[in-house]
């Protein structure tokens, strides 16, 4: 293996290419990877060529969460309130970079976001989630379907149901959406 | 697959670099949360509780696909590993089951609510019944009306045959069974009708009517009740079961008749048997008003002409709980069926009140605000839209003068379902309580 050098160069999303401390870079695994085992990034030539996920701001917030935890010495509490804070960014940057160190298989930084996500969804109801994320409204075409074939049946109906009165002939989605929306 | 997710898809398959068109797209519209990996979405499912699951699998057709695919379950053994093992044991229905009833109990308990208001008969409506979401009304004129309580559509509509008045009815997905003046009608849902004596000839009135197929149990104003069997017509056994008059019935599966009577006591009888098997006293000299019976925990509720509500255990018949509640009559209380903690009682002072079905304490009180909402137009007529309110619960029982007279008319029945309460007063109005949890 070669001597190990100060920086590395990655090619972002949007083919932007930037030198970055390696001893930061090197918390990626998948950027570990590519130094170690495939000796790239050592040049502009050789630069590794980040995933698709990774844009030029999610990889900036990224090595800025890599430099603060790779600080020796840092108490618990203290990285406790970093990730807090780390994390209080908008629902879309946050699915953003969630995706991205995902595909740079940080797993710590995967973890903390997907609490942060969990926590927004906590307590809403799927409109409201749908609102929050931009989701589409994909499944009432589908059950509108369901409902002519289990002919009008409604919550009451459902429930006997799900205390067992019925042959299990209804999709359990559809007891779910009367219930919950 | 949707949209999101087949460009998702293409963008990571496809070997060629981004055009600039391509990143300005991307810019457009950013990731998100579609984009993630599935095995992400549940690693942020795997922290949610079964209530958030639930409503994360109705968010859209993909989350829907995750939450599917992984099973519910697994994602809560993942979760609930404390109380793991009495969770996992039971079926899949049951755990489902409660969830549904906790949502319901907490929706009445603590949510936000309205009021929707129409002019459901032209001259009065005093009772209503609600079976598979649909709702009957009747009592009071000439017709008995089922409504769709989604659009508040009219869907049928039964007539009265003669000049008799309707006493009392009650419906399933088949037909219609009424008791009017001394005869029983039995309409079939699909238009159909069929009217027979119910006293064979001789003229007794009957107060209320209760059927478990294929029975039909009058009680009547001798105290005593005569079964009738629907399908050859007749009288096929008449039990005296009171020295007064019945005021209400209940029938259980094991096909005991309860009476209720205006002295006070509820006494049961096993018509296979002829005797009498038991006796429930209350202290209410005034008479019982209105009972229910809860088949899931085997619990029997009383109302009475002074306000109290009563819980006997049928297995033991012992007295669970007896609570004055109701500063006046109580003329109806109902619980949703397999619902074990909640019980609605309504009557006289137009208060809805929310009981605790284990120990008889009161929950909650509500009445209608007088600030209308919104007014909008239904297949029936046009629908007020009203506030609800919540009444303080530091003295339950003398709260009439805080909500005016006319803002609160007398409940004369009431009809539990999933996070809805429906109520009938005596005048043309018929009014759905819509909780939100």
């Amino acid at each position: 293996m070669k001597m190990m050098k100060p920086y590395v160069w990655l090619q972002t999303s949007d083919d932007s290419i930037q030198q970055v401390e390696q001893e930061i870079a090197m918390f990626c695994p998948l950027i570990c990877q590519e130094i170690i085992q495939k000796g790239m990034g050592s040049s502009k030539n050789c630069a590794i060529c980040l995933p698709q996920q990774v844009s030029p701001a999610m990889l900036s917030l990224i090595l800025d969460y890599c430099r603060f935890h790779q600080v020796p010495g840092r108490s618990n509490k203290e990285r406790k309130s970093y990730d807090e804070k780390f994390v209080r960014i908008d629902t879309e940057r946050l699915c953003e970079l969630t995706s991205a160190a995902d595909s740079l298989q940080l797993k710590p930084l995967v973890d903390l976001t997907s609490r942060a996500l969990a926590r927004i969804i906590e307590g809403k109801t799927p409109e409201e989630i749908r609102d929050i994320f931009h989701l589409p409204d994909d499944l009432t075409e589908n059950v509108e379907v369901e409902e002519e074939h289990v002919d009008d049946r409604s919550v009451d109906d459902l429930l006997s149901f799900i205390n067992g009165n019925d042959g299990g002939k209804l999709n359990i989605l559809t007891i779910l959406i009367f219930v919950f929306t | 697959m949707n949209k999101h997710q087949q460009s998702f898809t293409a963008a990571k398959n496809g070997p060629s670099p981004p055009t600039a068109d391509q990143i300005h797209q991307r810019r457009k519209t950013p990731t998100n949360i579609l984009s993630l990996d599935p095995d992400i979405v549940c690693t942020i499912f795997a922290l949610l509780d079964m209530f958030d699951l639930v409503r994360c699998s109705l968010v859209c057709k993909l989350w829907n696909a995750i939450v599917e695919s992984r099973s519910l379950r697994e994602f809560c053994e993942r979760n609930v590993k404390n109380s793991s093992s009495e969770f996992t044991e039971k079926p899949w229905r049951v755990i489902l089951g409660e969830m549904v009833m906790e949502q319901h109990r907490l929706a009445l308990l603590d949510g936000g609510f309205y009021v929707d208001q129409w002019k459901g008969h032209s001259t009065t409506v005093a009772q209503c019944r609600m079976k598979m979401g649909v709702l009957g009304t009747g009592v009071g004129d000439k017709v008995i009306r089922l409504w769709s309580l989604d659009s508040y559509k009219c869907i049928e509509e039964h007539s009265m045959p003669a000049t008799f008045p309707l006493i009392d009815f009650d419906f399933d997905e088949s037909k219609i069974v009424g008791l009017i003046g001394s005869h029983l009608c039995i309409w079939r849902r699909n238009g159909k009708r069929s009217i027979f004596p119910s006293l064979g000839g001789k003229f007794v009135k009957g107060s209320c009517m209760r059927y478990l197929d294929p029975e039909a149990v009058v009680g009547c104003d001798d105290g005593a009740v005569r079964i009738f069997d629907m399908y050859s017509r007749r009288c096929s056994q008449i039990l005296r079961m009171h020295p007064v008059p019945i005021t209400c019935l209940c029938l259980n599966e094991d096909r005991l008749i309860i009476s209720g009577s205006t002295s006070g006591d509820i006494r049961i009888s096993d018509p296979s048997s002829v005797q009498q098997v038991a006796t429930l006293r209350s202290s209410d000299v005034r008479g019982i008003r209105t009972m229910c019976f809860n088949p899931s925990s085997q619990l029997l509720f009383a109302g009475s002409a002074v306000g109290c509500a009563y819980c006997w255990d049928l297995r033991t018949r012992k007295l669970l709980w007896s609570n004055r509640v109701c500063p006046n009559v109580i003329y109806s209380l109902q619980h949703m069926q397999n619902d074990t903690s909640t019980l609605v009682v309504g009557g006289i002072d137009g208060i809805l009140r929310l009981l605790n079905q284990n120990d008889g304490n009161t929950v909650a009180c509500f009445s209608m605000d007088d600030k209308l909402l919104s007014t909008f137009q239904s297949p029936s007529g046009s629908v007020q839209r009203i506030k609800g309110q919540r009444l303080p619960e530091d003295d339950l029982i003398n709260i009439e003068h805080l909500v005016s007279r006319t803002d609160r008319p007398s409940i004369t029945c009431l009809a539990v379902g999933m996070k809805k309460i429906v109520t009938t007063h005596n005048t043309n109005d018929i009014r759905l309580w819509k909780f939100r949890s």
